[in-house]
């Protein structure tokens, strides 16, 4: 009974985020921070062209190491620099934006008549909300890259294929689990003003509660990047088996994929944690 | 106000940025030409992952990508003032490289004359360090070669030899020498002395001589001494200078790192002393000396050899005659060993009056060990016999036989992996013993057309050669000559038929104006 009822709050949580397009504006964050990890991409691609180059030049061999500034070592190191310069963008940009994007959605169900829970909504200062989302996104950050190089370490000390193999399904497992506990954290500051840590201990608990389904629409978002995420593993092979360029493609579908799954993730939470248009969430 | 000041306050920082950072067109030209590298080298890939399935037009693109990244010369594109040294110098080894990738590609298409002219321009590079230099070299001379022209090739080596002798990278040892090189003085000397040009093989011969001698001297027990006292011993073998000869192989004996080659050395020194100096006794003592050593080797089976060949030389036809078939039986021995033992013994027999019994050895020789040297004259000694014997029949008949297993051997899908020039010379050997001039000079002309390239050109030029002298056909003479040209261009064969031709044409002209 257990389950039909998990996968039957599943299933209301895609139904609420498809409802919730019928006010595209929702959408505007992730496409904002879509087209800013492309802007980034790009800059990082084209290093070298004039007249970005006099500060890309820097930047790509401040990050990546001289061979990056090498073709067709620049494309198997991409995957690589465009991570370190995700990060700060993730932490500083992403995580307002979310939260923006949190907001309208609780707009949204304002609009239709659903009370936000726990107290009711709540406002504050902008840059207090933003400063309370970057902290978020800090903590969000640390703890998903430190159980990736962990459970990375772990994969890579092991001499056995299937092993190691293991260890890295468990790493995938575990920052699953740890993102379940800590999405709710934008929807705290944005519903009751909350600052980072009253935020992050809120969310543990919804995501507690919740954990079933959260797992599960988790999983559901490592599942769709699954493909592209494991040819982007191997970037040497991708660059000697096929093109340099197809590096540069596959990331920027990763941010087109991202845009949406995103959007999927914080709809869901946010549909989850307001109970969303109907009973039964 | 408060963000109208924020703002001000990025542009003014986005500014300074700018401004403070410098221009990158370096590391712009850098990427465009690696990125031009880049898809070269997949065509080149391609090529060398399958020579023999890569299409002309694989050899094409390969050949117009890497023609692109010698296009674009950033250093003469771009004011380079100020542009990072280790860029530059990256530009200048891709351009190298690639201008060698391209020589090279011209090379096996076979385009030997663009191939030459951009070895040549890869030579004008000051910067070029001595391993690329002499591998361009290298390359150059055998390009010329191939496309027919004799003094370059001179000239290279000679030229590899000097920049050898006298460069101070090569002495200071901060450069390995390949072999390939160490032989260049010796090839010069050869090409010299084939020439008849004394004084030229005289200067070069002792120059190869003081320079494997410091060479020697200055890494006594290295294998690079090894190996340059090896070259003066054949130095010395082309000049037959028997005791020098001998006393670098004794050198070599008892160096280091010449311990895995004593069997081979052995044999060379017992050679040495039994057939170029003529000590029989002493030769036969190391060939003795080498069997008990290396009983089972290879070398002990040649040594038996020449055991056998000297008991032969000294009458003592029975004692040889054991001896080879001793060899012939052996598990150990080589079957190009024991197949030149089976054609001695047959020899023997044949000279007993036994000729039935030398007659199944030979036909042995030539069914177990098709594609030895031994079974490819066997054909030869029978012809030869019924020939001397008269008994034309015969002799008719093994012709035949002959020509069918000369020509199995030098079809291009023949597994035999010897000269196939010596098998077209048995062939017409063959047929001259027989007084069948015409028609061994007709087969070379009509079958050469299924063979490989180097055994084609042989075929007609032989054919060209038979009618013109034998046959005083001067005319077919021409013919496959201008065919052969027109087979191969821009090749040394076509050269050399060209310069073939040139000597008919002067001939008839000379026996027009004397009639």
């Amino acid at each position: 009974m257990h389950v039909i009822d998990l996968l039957l709050r599943y299933m209301k949580c895609w139904e609420e985020s498809l409802a919730m397009l019928r006010s595209p504006s929702v959408l505007a964050p992730f496409v904002v921070f879509a087209a800013l990890e492309l802007l980034v991409l790009m800059s990082l691609t084209f290093f070298f062209v004039p007249p970005i180059s006099t500060v890309m030049v820097p930047v790509t061999a401040a990050v990546g190491g001289e061979r990056a500034l090498h073709f067709p070592m620049h494309f198997i190191l991409l995957p690589h620099t465009y991570h370190l310069l995700y990060l700060p963008l993730a932490v500083i940009v992403g995580f307002c934006l979310f939260g923006w994007a949190v907001s309208m959605m609780l707009d949204y169900y304002e609009h239709i008549g659903v009370a936000v829970p726990d107290g009711g909504r709540r406002r504050s200062p902008v840059l207090r909300s933003m400063l309370s989302l970057v902290l978020v996104g800090v903590v969000y950050v640390t703890v998903m890259s430190a159980l990736q190089l962990l459970f990375g370490a772990i994969a890579s000390r092991v001499g056995n294929v299937w092993a190691s193999r293991l260890a890295s399904l468990v790493g995938v497992a575990a920052m699953v689990c740890a993102q379940a506990l800590l999405v709710y954290a934008p929807f705290h500051v944005a519903a009751h003003a909350e600052d980072a840590i009253a935020a992050i201990v809120h969310s543990i608990r919804s995501g507690r509660r919740r954990f079933g389904v959260t797992v599960l629409i988790l999983a559901t978002v490592v599942l769709i990047h699954w493909p592209i995420d494991a040819l982007l593993r191997h970037p040497d092979k991708v660059v000697l088996k096929f093109r340099p360029e197809l590096v540069f493609f596959l990331l920027a579908a990763g941010i087109v994929v991202e845009m949406f799954t995103s959007y999927f993730l914080f709809a869901s939470t946010t549909s989850l944690a307001t109970g969303g248009r109907k009973e039964g969430l | 106000m408060r963000t109208r000041s924020a703002l001000v306050a990025i542009a003014l920082t986005l500014s300074a940025l700018v401004v403070g950072c410098r221009a990158q067109d370096d590391v712009y030209a850098r990427y465009t030409l690696e990125r031009r590298l880049w898809k070269a080298q997949v065509h080149e890939r391609k090529i060398n992952i399958g020579f023999l399935k890569a299409s002309q037009r694989d050899l094409g693109f390969a050949i117009d990508a890497f023609n692109e990244v010698v296009a674009y010369d950033p250093l003469v594109v771009y004011d380079t003032r100020g542009w990072d040294p280790k860029v530059v110098r990256d530009i200048k080894r891709i351009r190298v490289a690639s201008k060698i990738a391209l020589a090279n590609l011209y090379f096996l298409s076979e385009r030997f004359h663009s191939a030459s002219d951009f070895y040549a321009r890869t030579l004008e590079e000051t910067d070029l360090d001595l391993q690329h230099r002499l591998d361009v070299r290298l390359n150059l001379a055998r390009t010329m070669y191939l496309a027919g022209e004799p003094d370059p090739v001179e000239q290279q080596c000679a030229q590899i030899f000097r920049e050898i002798a006298e460069s101070e990278d090569f002495w200071s040892g901060n450069h390995r020498l390949k072999d390939v090189f160490l032989n260049i003085p010796l090839v010069l000397v050869r090409l010299y002395r084939e020439r008849g040009d004394t004084a030229d093989y005289e200067s070069f011969s002792r120059l190869a001589d003081d320079f494997y001698g410091r060479v020697a001297a200055t890494w006594p027990d290295s294998a690079i001494a090894a190996s340059a006292v090896f070259s003066r011993a054949n130095l010395h073998l082309i000049r037959e200078e028997w005791q020098s000869a001998l006393d670098d192989v004794e050198r070599l004996l008892v160096h280091p790192a010449y311990q895995q080659e004593s069997g081979s050395l052995l044999l060379l020194k017992g050679e040495i002393l039994a057939f170029g100096m003529d000590d029989r006794r002493r030769g036969a003592e190391v060939f003795q000396t080498l069997i008990e050593r290396f009983p089972d080797a290879p070398t002990a089976h040649a040594a038996k050899y020449n055991l056998a060949t000297l008991a032969i030389e000294r009458g003592d036809v029975e004692a040889g005659v054991e001896i080879l078939r001793e060899v012939e039986s052996s598990r150990t021995a080589p079957q190009e060993i024991a197949s030149r033992a089976m054609l001695a013994r047959a020899l023997q027999l044949e000279r007993a009056n036994q000729w039935d019994e030398a007659i199944r050895l030979l036909r042995r020789i030539m069914s177990l060990v098709p594609n030895s040297t031994a079974a490819i004259q066997a054909p030869l000694v029978i012809t030869r016999h019924y020939v001397a014997s008269g008994d034309r029949e015969m002799a008719e008949r093994n012709l035949e036989r002959a020509k069918e297993y000369y020509l199995a051997l030098i079809a291009r899908q023949s597994k035999f992996q010897g000269n196939r020039l010596m098998v077209e010379d048995f062939l017409i050997e063959n047929f001259l013993m027989m007084d069948r001039p015409r028609e061994i000079a007709s087969i070379l002309e009509k079958e050469s057309g299924g063979w490989d390239e180097s055994s084609t050109v042989g075929g007609m030029f032989k054919s060209a050669l038979i009618y013109s002298t034998l046959l005083d056909d001067k005319e077919s003479a021409e013919r496959i000559l201008k065919k052969s040209i027109e087979l191969f261009p821009e090749t040394r064969y076509a050269k050399i038929a060209q310069q073939q031709l040139d000597i008919l044409h002067k001939e008839s002209t000379n026996n027009n104006g004397g009639g």
